[in-house]
């Protein structure tokens, strides 16, 4: 529990740390009668008296503006004037680079001329058709209405008050922060899986935010959590995360990677939750094509390392090719790994060692318009104990496009493992004493067969119809023939989906899907996904 | 959770019915549009005096006179026609679905000053722009490919892909003219992102959308596959 607590009181730290950038000064300020903004463009449009205050003393008026936020440019026209403490500019249409510091000024009587921020002096320049872009963009499109936007520019941009059209009712809400920056941390997420997740900007920087997430997740319901991001350009970020802040099963997490050079990339990770709390790091190494990787964890009591490395593809004939992998490593516990045996105390630590062999086809093609694509991989994992494990997984897939708009896969996946404790198999695996019961309550006497070798086997149909880019039907039937599978236990036999994605409006699509299980220990539909989509 | 899920469900399509029943007659037919009125414009105005008339792009146009072009809004598309000498003689504030030759459509002599060319396009046009990834031969059997973008806030399961064959997945997105995106692959959470050949977070892909924009990506590994 103290471990608990010193990690969440860490994350908590972290957040309240990282917001601290979030009050840094925004770069400009927009004000207008009517804000609109379009996600699809990046741009903002501003109509009647529009109002831009800039962090360097800059103030720009117009009645109407455009704001480019992907080149970081403002637009002001009709009636435009451009003015900082001691002078102004009045013009047709003025526009202003924030990245370039450059001012254009057009006058329909006299051309476009060019100056710097300080507005000192104005040279005549060609008209730069760029500068004085006004998107004619369709109003139904817009995704945010708003009266006043900040913006930090290449990060985001805070809409006060904003108002989504495509919400039922069109329902305001105070503020909202919409992130546009390309940095992949500010996309990290520590936060574990949720069958709905919808984040919801709270504070930000250019290298930081922090926001809210409105969740549902299974077991636990609707709920809350906060994560917080500080990125440092492409080569790292850290977030963090607090889930279920306010219940008794609140969870924190901590991540954070840094890319070492164009070789090397490190990873740290920790969470604490139910009393359990533990980290792992992980150093990869990367020598052309071929990688090795160095991965240590510890949570609670357990300790695991890995030492592992790999081949590049290499090629073999047909076109298909094949990558070696070794790794070594261990596993460690204090009262001892193998805690079925009498003497688990001699065994706090277990070593292993492994090879797997990957080996694929390239995708060729077959009789009546179809292709194949297979592949194969075998592995076998020896443990200083007299214990081996191997794995045999095979996937071969067939597709056939049966128009433009629809194709059909059909593939066959099987995976076989066999965990091997040579002498001591009935030890590991002992016959059942009693009856296993599935989870539907039916009793399962072919439980006593499973001695360690496991199954799966399945096969897939799926045909994709795609008529439109807005408009597709996925149906896909999977018939899995598992061992041990029953009742309830393991994968239903027979599974249909249907996924369909629309868009109704033009700013806002839907994907919605759903399964039919056919009464699999009394389940019949799955639950539904759904995902709003851009 | 399926009490939820429907209750999600029903209510995104509650909510949706009264725009859907508006957009029947809000949204442009999907037979084929009317051809263009020759010689008429559509452009957005900037700025207007008696004389002369700014259009987005910085163009300045000169007005014929007699022409009442006063009504131009700032900031709002207009049609305009010209006459042989390339003045403006008529100005009318236009719905959005008028069909209208297209501003770039406009001769470059039409304009009083001359315009360096745009690299822009026209936004209020959407275009379709095709993205395909080749994925790895270790992507494991039964998983979908995502793609996640800049436009959901990095959401790792933001669109799911369609499956062409053993090794592909493609999308078509319907998109401004001229937009940029960002976009990334995932296989539905931010721990299956694509890697580099190093096996590190790549810098994200982008795209200008143009007509018949076809990006072909390899993703060479995932995050959580070796």
């Amino acid at each position: 529990m103290r471990r608990d607590a010193a990690l969440i009181i860490a994350v908590a730290a972290m957040l309240a740390l990282s917001s601290a950038p979030a009050v840094a000064k925004p770069a400009f300020e927009i004000r207008a009668a009517s804000l609109a903004f379009f996600a699809n463009v990046l741009g903002i449009i501003a109509r009647t008296d529009a109002t831009v205050t800039t962090a360097d003393g800059l103030i720009l008026t117009g009645k109407a503006a455009f704001v480019d936020l992907q080149h970081n440019r403002i637009l002001v026209t009709g009636a435009a004037e451009i003015k900082n403490t001691t002078r102004s500019v009045r013009a047709d249409a003025i526009a202003y680079d924030l990245d370039a510091h450059t001012v254009d000024v057009l006058d329909a009587a006299v051309g476009a001329r060019r100056g710097a921020a300080n507005l000192l002096s104005f040279t005549s320049a060609p008209i730069d058709s760029d500068r004085f872009d006004f998107p004619d963009l369709d109003d139904r499109r817009m995704y945010i209405r708003s009266r006043r936007a900040i913006v930090t520019p290449h990060a985001n941009a805070r809409f006060v008050p904003a108002i989504f059209p495509t919400s039922p009712g069109a329902l305001p809400v105070p503020s909202y922060m919409y992130t546009y920056s390309s940095n992949a941390g500010f996309g990290a997420s520590a936060l574990g899986g949720a069958t709905f997740d919808q984040p919801y900007g709270i504070a930000g920087g250019p290298t930081s935010l922090l926001a809210a997430h409105f969740r549902y997740e299974d077991g636990i319901g609707p709920t809350v959590a906060l994560d917080d991001h500080l990125v440092y350009g492409d080569r790292a970020y850290i977030v963090s995360s607090i889930d279920s802040p306010f219940r008794s099963n609140r969870a924190a997490q901590l991540t954070a990677y840094q890319s070492m050079g164009p070789r090397f990339s490190q990873t740290f990770s920790a969470s604490a939750s139910d009393g359990i709390a533990g980290g792992s790091y992980d150093l990869t190494a990367a020598f052309g094509k071929a990688s090795a990787e160095f991965d240590f964890s510890r949570f609670g009591a357990s300790s695991t390392l890995d030492l592992s490395a790999r081949t590049p593809d290499m090629r073999l004939p047909y076109g298909a090719s094949a990558r070696l992998r070794a790794d070594i490593g261990f596993d460690a516990l204090p009262d001892g790994v193998i805690t079925v045996l009498p003497d688990h105390n001699n065994y706090a630590t277990v070593w292993r060692h492994g090879l797997d062999l990957f080996v694929s086809t390239p995708v060729v093609k077959m009789p009546f318009g179809t292709q194949l694509g297979v592949t194969a991989d075998a592995s076998r994992t020896w443990y200083d104990f007299p214990h081996h494990r191997d794995a045999l997984t095979g996937s071969a897939t067939f597709s056939k496009r049966l128009s433009k708009a629809l194709t059909a896969i059909a593939s066959y996946s099987a995976a076989f493992s066999y965990d091997i404790y040579p002498g001591t198999q009935a030890l590991f695996y002992p016959p059942p004493q009693i009856t296993i019961i599935a989870p539907d309550g039916t009793p399962w006497p072919g439980f006593a067969a499973f001695t360690g070798a496991s199954m799966t086997r399945g096969y897939t149909l799926d045909t994709f119809y795609a008529p439109s880019p807005n408009t597709s039907l996925r149906a896909t039937a999977v018939y899995a023939t598992d061992f041990p599978q029953f009742h309830g236990f393991g994968r239903p036999p027979l599974e249909l989906r249907l996924d369909a994605r629309f868009r109704p409006l033009p700013n806002v699509g839907f994907d919605v899907g759903r399964g039919y299980d056919f009464d699999w220990a009394g389940r019949r539909f799955t639950q539904w996904t759904f995902s709003v989509l851009p | 959770m399926d009490l939820f899920g429907a209750a999600v469900v029903a209510r995104a399509i509650l909510a949706l019915l009264p725009a859907m029943f508006l957009l029947g007659a809000a949204t442009p037919s999907p037979s084929p549009s009317p051809s263009p009125l020759p010689n008429v414009y559509r452009v957005v105005a900037l700025a207007v005096s008696a004389e002369r008339l700014v259009v987005a792009g910085g163009g300045v146009l000169s007005i014929a006179s007699g022409c009442d072009c006063e009504s131009a809004v700032a900031g709002r598309a207009v049609a305009i026609a010209f006459d042989e000498d390339f003045a403006v003689t008529s100005l009318h504030v236009i719905t959005k679905d008028t069909p209208l030759r297209a501003a770039s459509a406009i001769p470059a002599r039409a304009y009083l000053f001359p315009v360096i060319s745009s690299t822009k396009g026209d936004p209020n046009n959407p275009v379709t722009v095709t993205i395909t990834v080749t994925v790895p031969a270790q992507t494991p059997a039964g998983d979908d490919v995502y793609i996640s973008t800049e436009r959901s806030n990095w959401n790792p399961s933001e669109i799911r892909m369609n499956r062409v064959d053993a090794l592909h997945w493609t999308l078509s997105l319907t998109v401004p003219r001229g937009a940029h995106l960002a976009y990334r692959f995932t296989r539905g959470s931010f721990a299956t992102t694509e890697r580099n050949d190093a096996r590190q977070l790549p810098p994200a892909h982008t795209l200008v959308a143009e007509p018949e924009t076809h990006a072909a990506v390899t993703v060479p590994g995932w995050a959580d596959v070796n």
